[in-house]
């Protein structure tokens, strides 16, 4: 099975996952382990004035080899986001970002304008770009043109676990995209991860489908055999549908013919 | 009498207003929240701009200033 190739850097899981609200630090560990993703999500927010322990959960990521994948998440303008990444880069000496602007805070959709004037900021400053994007090829293709590294279309909304809903969208994005296509966000279990990965997305970014699930690792171990087996199927190259059927068996030779 | 009293600073850290004394650097500051240079994962700005680590401990900060310190948290 290929790897997923981000700016150059090769993974061998095509998993990338959030790190929050999982029940404990320790199933997250756990979790995180049985996925054997490489890369993880952290969001930047103030410090506590009153607590004196900075460093957090940060550490414990960091001792399993992850590399940190930091968000803009809660920002609204590009502006914000700029500043985010800014502080993300400062605090863990990363270029890599994963870059959110929200429009609106029902259904937490991407505000396009602002991610477009945030991502073409950002590229320039020499930042590797990841921006979570509406399922739309139009701004898909403009993201790729401008110079991120991946597009990362959502499947349906940030922590609705509705899955892929336009999953035509998506088969579009890929056919007009040569940087890796992730759907970031949607996924509830681990069949739309392989819908995602059959579709030919060249991975999957998610949290509450691992992290809300009844049983976190056993999730976990669900969605990274459903990533395997969903890229296994998209480089197999699968059949092309039919209205009506086909024969499996010979039809020469039937008895009584 | 007036003149001999140090005057006083008034800037905002994570949108919390603080009164200080004058001529106070950025590591002072940080220091009082247990933020030195080893910390790891933690980034300042101050009026929108990043303040490298270097930095912390020649910069004074200015009336008016609005400090953002910040880390790293479990996100998605």
């Amino acid at each position: 099975m290929s790897h997923l190739v981000i700016a150059g850097k090769e993974f061998s899981s095509r998993l990338i996952l959030g790190t929050s609200r999982y029940p404990s630090p320790k199933i997250m560990l756990e979790a995180l382990k049985e996925s054997e993703t490489e890369m993880v999500t952290v969001a930047i927010r103030r410090v506590s004035l009153n607590d004196s322990s900075h460093e957090g959960h940060l550490k414990l990521l960091i001792d399993q080899g992850l590399k940190i994948l930091p968000n803009t998440a809660g920002c609204y303008t590009a502006k914000e986001a700029i500043l985010t990444a800014y502080l993300a880069r400062e605090a863990l000496s990363t270029n890599w970002i994963k870059l959110e602007v929200i429009g609106d805070d029902e259904t937490l959709f991407p505000d396009i304008p602002e991610l477009l004037k945030a991502a073409e900021k950002l590229i320039s400053d020499g930042f590797v770009v990841l921006p979570y994007c509406n399922d739309d090829p139009v701004t898909c293709k403009k993201l790729a043109d401008m110079g991120c590294a991946a597009v990362m279309p959502l499947g349906a909304p940030i922590g609705s676990g509705m899955g892929i809903r336009n999953p035509y969208n998506i088969q579009i994005i890929r056919e007009m995209i040569r940087i890796p296509v992730i759907i970031d966000a949607g996924v509830g279990t681990a069949s739309d991860v392989a819908i995602a990965m059959e579709l030919g997305c060249d991975g999957v970014l998610l949290n509450t489908a691992i992290a809300g699930a009844k049983h976190p690792v056993v999730m976990a171990k669900a969605i990274r055999l459903a990533a395997q087996s969903g890229r296994l199927a998209y480089e197999a190259g699968r059949i092309p549908r039919k209205l009506f059927a086909n024969a499996s068996s010979p039809i020469e030779g039937l008895v009584g013919s | 009498m007036s003149s001999t009293l140090r005057k006083k600073l008034t800037f905002w850290v994570n949108g919390k207003e603080i009164v200080s004394e004058e001529g106070k650097t950025l590591l002072c500051l940080l220091q009082d929240f247990s933020i030195g240079h080893e910390t790891q994962g933690v980034a300042v700005a101050m009026n929108d701009e990043v303040i490298p680590r270097e930095s912390w401990e020649k910069l004074m900060i200015t009336e008016q200033a609005r400090i953002e310190i910040v880390h790293a948290v479990q996100g998605g």
